[in-house]
């Protein structure tokens, strides 16, 4: 999947903020690092971001700074620490995830509505219903996929990390490797799903704003 | 972790440690640490080695300090040299000497008499750098950049054996840019000011550009 980048001149200009509020940004790591990407063109070297990613933090940088100091913003803003609940009734109301994911891979208290969901669990059942929706993997499977990712996913640290679904000879298997990965398999194994958690867990917070 | 009381660590003389969590480590001598330093305030005079990570509140320094993996600090000061083989953060850094980074450094406020060497991308809210000797950057960027020579280092210019006191960088990109002594591929920026002694490729600036004479710019162009 190729990304659409825009040029870090462009974005200035389109944004309307200066090189020093960026560079800041950067530093309080309010913008990952590895959204940075530095590509030649012809009048040299240029630095590149993802579209749609930089733009959408920038007006939430812009939007949230006015009441916060930047290093709360920070904590806001790290993909994965996000410090937000969510009821078992509020999830299935806000049809974030299906009632049956939810049914299916919540603790006996959150079924009873006693507990909430934190970001990470939330995140969990976001994956397992995005690809069981979308048909990719078997509800057999996805049990596998929520223990994968439960077992796992925080020994990542809120580093970015992708998820790796393969196949082969009708055996499946997941996989959760530090990103960027450079993983190469026999030509009997097919990769069904590639994954960035990372951008995963923003289109979550996205849909929770 | 079951003992919250941070301990203090204060070595004199050829020493060795395996890093670790402290409060205040002092360092006087030459001290070799095998592995991850986490620490509030570090003080070291002489010579120190860290092979891992150095993470700090506040770093005074006279003498030498050397980092194999990524150094961050919310203060670095004092004169000597800091080599860092990975990346660096700080939120301050005020150093006489010279400043390494092998990787990508992003600084709040620099103030710099010496030199650095960057070999990734160099940000700063505030950089003032004044030049005594040879510098390197690739990439450098921020808000207000100003790159002077000092006073003495044009006499010093005769005699050293290292090279004239000039900064060589790919590109240079501020709001508000400076230079005087540099050698740049592209210079991008809000206002900016060519002092004596540049020779820069291509000048990029969006209000206003000044360049002395005998500085020589290849191409202008206002965006």
């Amino acid at each position: 999947m190729e990304r659409e980048l825009i040029s870090k001149k462009d974005l200035l200009e389109l944004t309307g903020i200066s090189y020093g509020q960026l560079y800041r940004w950067k530093r309080k790591q309010l913008i990952p690092e590895d959204w940075f990407i530095r590509k030649s063109t012809f009048t040299g070297q240029e630095t590149f971001f993802p579209k749609d990613m930089i733009l959408a933090r920038i007006d939430r940088i812009m939007n949230m700074k006015e009441d916060l100091s930047l290093d709360e913003l920070a904590g806001k803003l790290s993909p994965y620490q996000v410090d937000l609940t969510l009821s078992k009734r509020e999830l299935i109301e806000r049809n974030i995830v299906s009632v049956l994911v939810v049914d299916r891979f919540s603790t006996l208290a959150q079924q009873n509505g006693q507990e909430a969901y934190s970001f990470e669990q939330l995140l969990y059942l976001y994956a397992t219903d995005r690809l069981l929706s979308d048909g990719e993997i078997s509800l057999e499977e996805s049990g596998m996929l929520m223990e994968t990712l439960r077992n796992h996913f925080p020994r990542f640290e809120g580093k970015p990390c992708e998820l790796l679904f393969m196949r082969k000879m009708g055996v499946s298997m997941f996989a959760l490797v530090a990103a960027p990965p450079a993983l190469y398999f026999d030509p009997g194994v097919k990769i069904v799903i590639k994954m960035q958690l990372t951008e995963l867990a923003e289109q979550l917070r996205g849909e929770l704003n | 972790m079951a003992n919250t009381e941070r301990p203090d660590l204060k070595m004199v003389g050829t020493t060795s440690s395996n890093g670790g969590v402290y409060k205040l480590v002092k360092i006087t001598g030459e001290c070799e640490i095998n592995g991850d330093l986490y620490c509030g305030r570090l003080a070291c005079t002489g010579e120190m080695n860290v092979r891992g990570k150095l993470n700090a509140e506040a770093v005074r320094l006279t003498g030498v300090c050397g980092v194999e993996a990524s150094l961050a600090s919310g203060e670095i000061r004092g004169t000597g040299e800091v080599k860092v083989k990975g990346s660096l953060r700080s939120e301050k850094i005020k150093l006489d000497g010279q400043l390494s980074v092998d990787g990508n450094a992003d600084i709040g406020e620099a103030e710099l008499r010496g030199g650095i060497v960057c070999g990734g991308l160099l940000t700063a809210e505030r950089l003032d750098l004044s030049l005594f000797g040879p510098s390197t950057v690739r990439e450098l960027g921020g808000g207000r950049l100003r790159v002077r020579r000092s006073r003495i280092s044009a006499i010093k210019n005769l005699v050293s054996p290292w090279g004239a006191a000039t900064l060589t960088a790919g590109l240079i990109e501020g709001d508000q840019v400076e230079l005087q002594y540099t050698e740049a591929e592209v210079v991008r920026g809000g206002d900016v000011a060519i002092g004596p002694g540049c020779r820069i490729g291509r000048v990029e600036y969006r209000r206003e550009l000044r360049v002395a004479s005998g500085s020589t710019v290849g191409e202008r162009v206002r965006i």
